[in-house]
């Protein structure tokens, strides 16, 4: 991958961080009410609330607004939450590591859980087989949010919950929720490509040679993984992402899916185009991830890039 | 000996506290806080509602309206500078200033006007009420005694807000408590040492005194609840929710934590309608400012059935908003009326609401459908609760009713502009003492709810309400206090101006090792006194 | 395929849900019984070719505990009085086979009544994105260079961001107070706003495939336009596809709406959603307490389930990931 290209990618980017992040300050500014309202309700005095408003920056008009932001994003100042009384960037830095912290392990395993699944669906003896399809079928068809409930369930009955240890298996079961769905959907993946690597004449030649089915399979399979499957990667974070907000709700991690909720219902704008900022920078920041590391494990894309 | 240390003591707290100062902000949270780095001069007893000396260690009354007071000798702020009367003056001028905008100035004005101190001398103050106050020097409960050294400069310069904002730098906040700042990790936790220079030190236990205190932010009940089960906390930030009381009586069986029933809550919610003349909903449909319509959903609605579904069986039923809690206060022979369907049916007849079209749905003389749109805070489950059941007794009664909730500031908003037909909300009670919540009783106070602000008393019935809390506010004698206060509820079970329905009974959980526990029925039920925690 | 056939007979089913889950269960959505809070489902009997269940009475209301009343009897009918259950007018107790909510309301019911809302609020929002999905892709297929590039950019940029993080935002822009009715119609159009990326990408390879195809240079040599030619020749080719893309659709916009209502954005009480429904088992006590609070949940597995099997195993595991989030 040249540095021209990767130049190309991170301005597209960022980019794209500025325009959602700026549509969703623009879409949260539009929205009926504004935080004023609960000081108007407190009988504050209409000068005191106009000066409140001057202060927020909630006289200005949307234009306005914008480019405020767009500055403010440009030197990763994210304005102040009316909310919480703090500077957005303090509040990112408190929730999102939570939240990266919940999907980034959730994705990882989801990987290679997925991987070894596929691999063993490939692999294993006929009955093995029809048991690990029949199972990743059923978990990629069921939500996150409904294993969540299912675990904790579980967890309850089995009392895992009340004896203290409620810090640590609360974000086991929703990082479970969360790879469980994507683990069995890239089992599936892994193991078509794999059956289709495995049929290919040249592999075919190669176990002709003596080189042990297992011996192949692995080498294959990593060869595999390390592009088609490493390829939908975004997608899969994604998918991830947008399931983690309900879990952090439902399990009470206080990461960036509460902190966004908060913000859209307390119409802090500021707030909410800070949460949207990073969510869309994490998603660019994992595409680009991503293309990298498919450019590194196959050149032939990237000699394929280049001759674009 | 050494005494023995014991092990730090662990409250969670739902929110944030927004600054160490509590004259700048006065949430529940910034209580807490106050309650553990600051002293006032007079601290009101909880249990007993009773005045206590405590940085004022006594007092001359000189007339109704002027008091001496001496403050304790050899008192110390927690940075070691002393503490005089210059640090009293101070604090009263901080609260009073136009520009703090000081969250607990209202609550230091009798009858809108400030109170007068004068430094006597370094060890004695004196200070005058603008009128005779029946709950007298308590009003001084409220207020923390700030370090003039550490805070003038910012008052001056017009800074007061941010000096003590939550991220400021924890050897900076001084005060008078039993603790100081050690920690402070925004959006986790706050820890609390014992502070060196307490000025009631000699009078704790000498041993089990806990030597630190950390307060730890749980935005979630339920995770609340189950840290206080595993022993991950001592204490948490309200009582036990109806459902949680069975399985943490279990609990208290296997000796692993331990309940406090503090008797029945002080904040009952109340559905209210609109009563403003002239209310835009009222003009088609002015059935719904009809005293009639109150005492029909008030006959209309189970109480009792409230009682069983909401707080499952752990409440009482009440019809004005002075619950039992209230002690002393509290008039006993004001009790809810029963539930009688046929009576409600009769008084919905009598002001015009008759099913003309047999759809089960009440209509006015003009044939228009008695339909009522009722707010109400969403994400609150018992309000929200309460608000289905209403809504499904009032069908069977033939009122349509619309629950509307809303997010808490809208829902504030709404009621302060008069746009609604009518809410179901419940205010925080500060204090069982009425005078202190004159800002609801009298119709001049902004949270009269049904009709705030009023210039002159809009009825006849609220110029006597007006009247008798005037005793209540004003008389300094106790027993006329209390008798026109149980006059009060009277009229207001009679005019029904809110339907005040049930209460839940409170029962305030700590683990089963904290020891100095005084708990009581008002927030914070445990922190409003922390000076003799500790554990066994 | 079995599965396949399995999954088709229980999304009929479940379609037959949405029209007449009103009428499922002996009671009506929204009543609320006196002293029935938290009661657990109620085990149905036999006797004698008829069944029927015992009353519960409260044993401990703060605990929650009920018992068999085995003194009496509530006779069930099935399929009669244009219900799937009934219980005779004059039943001494309702009867709960799924139990009943913190306000002593027919689990049953609601679940059966939710679908209508839950799941047809899905199934309107997938029709209509995959309605704005095909048009679109047929556009960039069709239509050019520039309203290539551009269809491609914005289905890109959109379907990397978390749908519900979308759908939230845009929801919570709209007034937070609306009819059901409202409810209804806002979400549909936020999901077809929304929804349409992959049907779009689907149908332009396609319709760019076919076009290559002979039939379709006859078709041109008849001298169809090109609007003809895409939308008479080429689009029935995609019917297979679009059929795939909206089974995978319902059930990630199930997910969405639970979401919504779940966060409180979605339809308001007392109307019956699934969202709403398991806001109450949100507390771990309650689960651990009151397991069949947690039956709306197993409605949306159940549904997802029977839709992704519908969808078929030969579906590519990709689409998974297409699915709303």
């Amino acid at each position: 991958m040249t540095a021209l290209l990767v130049f190309r990618r991170v301005a597209a980017a960022l980019l794209f961080v500025a325009l959602v992040s700026t549509s969703a300050l623009i879409l949260a500014r539009r929205a009926p009410g504004d935080y004023t309202d609960t000081l108007r309700a407190a009988r504050v005095p209409a000068d005191a609330i106009e000066r409140e408003r001057r202060r927020l920056y909630l006289d200005r008009s949307l234009p306005d607004l914008s480019r405020i932001w767009l500055t403010g994003l440009v030197q990763l100042d994210l304005g102040t939450s009316y909310r919480f009384a703090r500077p957005v960037t303090s509040l990112l830095a408190e929730r999102a590591p939570r939240t990266v912290g919940l999907v980034a392990s959730a994705i990882a395993l989801a990987f290679v859980i997925g991987i070894l699944w596929g691999t063993w669906l490939v692999q294993g003896r006929p009955l093995v087989r029809m048991l690990l399809s029949g199972a990743a079928t059923l978990v990629l068809s069921v939500p996150s949010i409904v294993i969540l409930f299912a675990l904790m369930l579980l967890a309850v009955r089995s009392g895992w919950l009340a004896q203290g240890a409620h810090g640590v298996v609360t974000p086991l079961l929703g990082v479970t929720a969360l790879l469980l769905p994507a683990a069995g959907a890239l089992a599936r993946l892994h193991a078509e490509a794999l059956a289709e690597a495995v049929g290919a004449p040249w592999a075919t030649a190669s176990s002709a040679r003596g080189v042990a089915r297992r011996v192949l399979v692995w080498k294959l399979g990593m060869r595999v993984a390390a592009t088609r499957v490493t390829s939908v990667m975004p997608l899969v974070a994604a998918n991830i992402f947008g399931a983690s907000l309900l879990v952090e709700v439902v399990t009470g991690w206080a990461g960036l899916g509460r902190l966004m909720l908060d913000a859209l219902v307390a119409r802090d704008i500021f707030l909410v185009a800070g949460c949207t900022a990073a969510i869309a920078g994490a998603v660019a920041a994992l595409g680009l991830v991503s293309d990298v590391l498919v450019n590194l494990l196959d050149p032939r894309i990237a000699a394929h890039e280049a001759a674009k | 000996m050494q005494p023995r240390e014991a092990a730090p003591i662990v409250a969670t707290l739902r929110t944030e506290p927004e600054s160490f100062n509590r004259l700048v902000s006065a949430t529940a949270a910034v209580d807490v806080i106050t309650n553990l780095i600051h002293a006032p001069l007079i601290k009101v007893d909880r249990q007993t509602g009773l005045v206590m000396p405590w940085l004022a260690e006594r007092w001359d009354a000189l007339s109704n309206t002027s008091f001496r007071l001496h403050l304790a000798r050899d008192v110390r702020f927690s940075d070691g500078a002393p503490f005089t009367a210059a640090d009293v003056a101070f604090t009263f001028r901080a609260v009073y200033d136009a520009r703090v905008n000081s969250a607990a100035a209202s609550g230091l004005r009798v009858n809108g006007q400030p109170l007068a101190i004068t430094e006597e001398d370094a060890h004695t103050v004196r200070i005058d009420f603008p009128a005779p106050y029946g709950p007298g020097l308590a009003i001084l409960d409220f207020l923390p005694m700030l370090p003039r050294h550490r805070l003038e400069d910012a008052l001056a310069s017009g800074r007061f807000a941010e000096a003590w904002a939550a991220s400021a730098p924890p050897d900076t906040i001084v005060g008078l408590g039993p603790f100081i700042v050690r920690e402070a990790r925004a959006g986790e936790s706050i820890t609390f040492a014992r502070n060196p220079h307490y000025f009631r030190r000699d009078q704790l236990p000498r041993e089990g005194l806990a030597e630190a205190i950390i307060v730890r932010v749980v935005p979630d009940q339920s995770a609340e609840m189950v840290q206080l089960e595993s022993g991950a906390a001592d204490l948490v930030t309200s009582g036990l929710r109806a459902e949680d009381i069975a399985a943490f009586r279990a609990l208290e069986q296997q000796g692993r934590v331990r309940l406090h029933d503090v008797g029945a809550a002080l904040d009952a919610n109340a559905l209210w309608f609109n009563l403003k003349p002239g209310a835009p909903a009222s003009i088609d449909r002015p059935w719904l400012q009809r005293t009639e319509l109150r005492q029909a959903i008030s006959r209309a609605v189970s109480r009792q059935r409230i009682v069983d579904t909401v707080f499952l069986g752990a409440g009482e039923p009440v019809i004005t908003p002075v619950t039992t809690g209230h002690g002393i206060w509290h008039a006993t022979d004001v009790v809810p009326p029963p539930h009688d369907v046929d009576e409600a049916a009769r008084l919905l007849a009598s002001i015009g609401l008759e099913d003309r079209n047999g759809d089960g749905v009440r209509e006015d003389a003009n044939g228009r459908e008695a339909r009522i749109a009722l707010l109400t805070q969403r994400g609150h489950t018992t309000r929200e609760r309460t608000a289905s059941i209403v809504q499904e007794d009032l069908r069977r009664a033939g009122l349509a009713v619309d629950v509307v909730p809303l997010e808490t500031g809208a829902l504030i908003a709404r009621i302060g502009s008069g746009d609604y037909d009518a809410v179901l909300f419940g205010l925080q009670a500060s204090s069982a003492d009425p005078a202190v919540n004159l800002d609801f009783w009298l119709p001049s106070g902004p949270f009269h709810l049904w009709n705030p602000a009023q210039p002159a008393p809009a009825t006849d019935w609220e110029a006597r309400l007006a009247a008798l809390m005037d005793t209540v506010a004003h008389s300094p004698d106790q027993q006329e206090r209390r008798r026109a206060f149980h006059d009060v509820q009277r009229l207001f079970a009679a005019e029904l101006p809110a339907i005040y329905f049930a209460v839940p009974k409170v029962v305030v959980p700590t683990s089963a090792r904290l020891t100095g526990v005084k708990p009581v029925v008002l927030m914070p039920h445990v922190l409003w006194m922390p000076e003799a925690l500790g554990t066994k | 395929m079995i599965a396949r056939r399995i999954g088709v007979a229980l999304s009929a089913i479940l379609l037959l849900l949405v029209a007449t889950g009103d009428r499922l269960a002996p009671n009506a959505a929204s009543e609320q019984f006196h002293d029935s809070a938290w009661a657990p489902p109620m085990p149905l009997h036999a006797s004698g070719g008829g069944l029927f269940a015992h009353p519960l009475a409260l044993t401990d209301r703060l605990s929650r505990t009920f018992g068999e009343d085995t003194s009496r009897r509530i006779d069930v009918d099935l399929f009669s009085d244009g219900r799937l259950v009934s219980t005779p007018e004059d039943a001494s107790a309702p009867l709960f086979l799924l139990g009943a909510d913190a306000l002593g309301r027919d689990i049953l019911a609601r679940v059966a009544g939710a679908a209508r809302w839950s799941l047809g609020v899905a199934i309107a929002g997938s029709l209509l994105a995959i309605a704005v999905g095909a048009l679109l892709g047929a556009l960039a297929a069709g239509g050019g260079r520039a309203a290539d590039r551009l269809v491609v950019a914005t289905s890109t940029g959109l379907a990397t961001l978390p749908v519900v993080y979308i759908v939230l935002a845009l929801r919570a822009a709209m007034p937070l107070v609306m009819t059901p009715g409202q409810v209804f119609l806002a979400l549909v159009l936020l999901f077809g706003l929304v929804g349409w990326p992959m049907t779009a990408w689907g149908v332009r390879g396609i319709l760019q495939r076919e076009r290559a195809l002979d039939y379709a240079d006859a078709a041109r040599a008849a001298g169809a336009s090109r609007l003809r030619l895409m939308f008479v020749h080429l689009l029935p080719a995609t019917s297979g596809f679009l059929v795939t893309q909206f089974l995978i659709l319902v059930p990630g916009f199930l997910i969405s709406e639970v979401t919504l209502s779940f966060l409180g954005l979605g339809f308001p009480e007392p109307t019956p959603s699934w969202g709403t429904m398991l806001q109450d088992a949100s507390n771990v006590r309650v689960i651990a307490d009151a397991p069949w609070m947690l039956a709306p949940a197993a409605a949306i597995a159940l549904t997802s389930i029977a839709l992704h099997l519908a969808a078929g195993a030969r579906q590519d595991p990709l689409t998974v990931f297409s699915r709303a989030r």
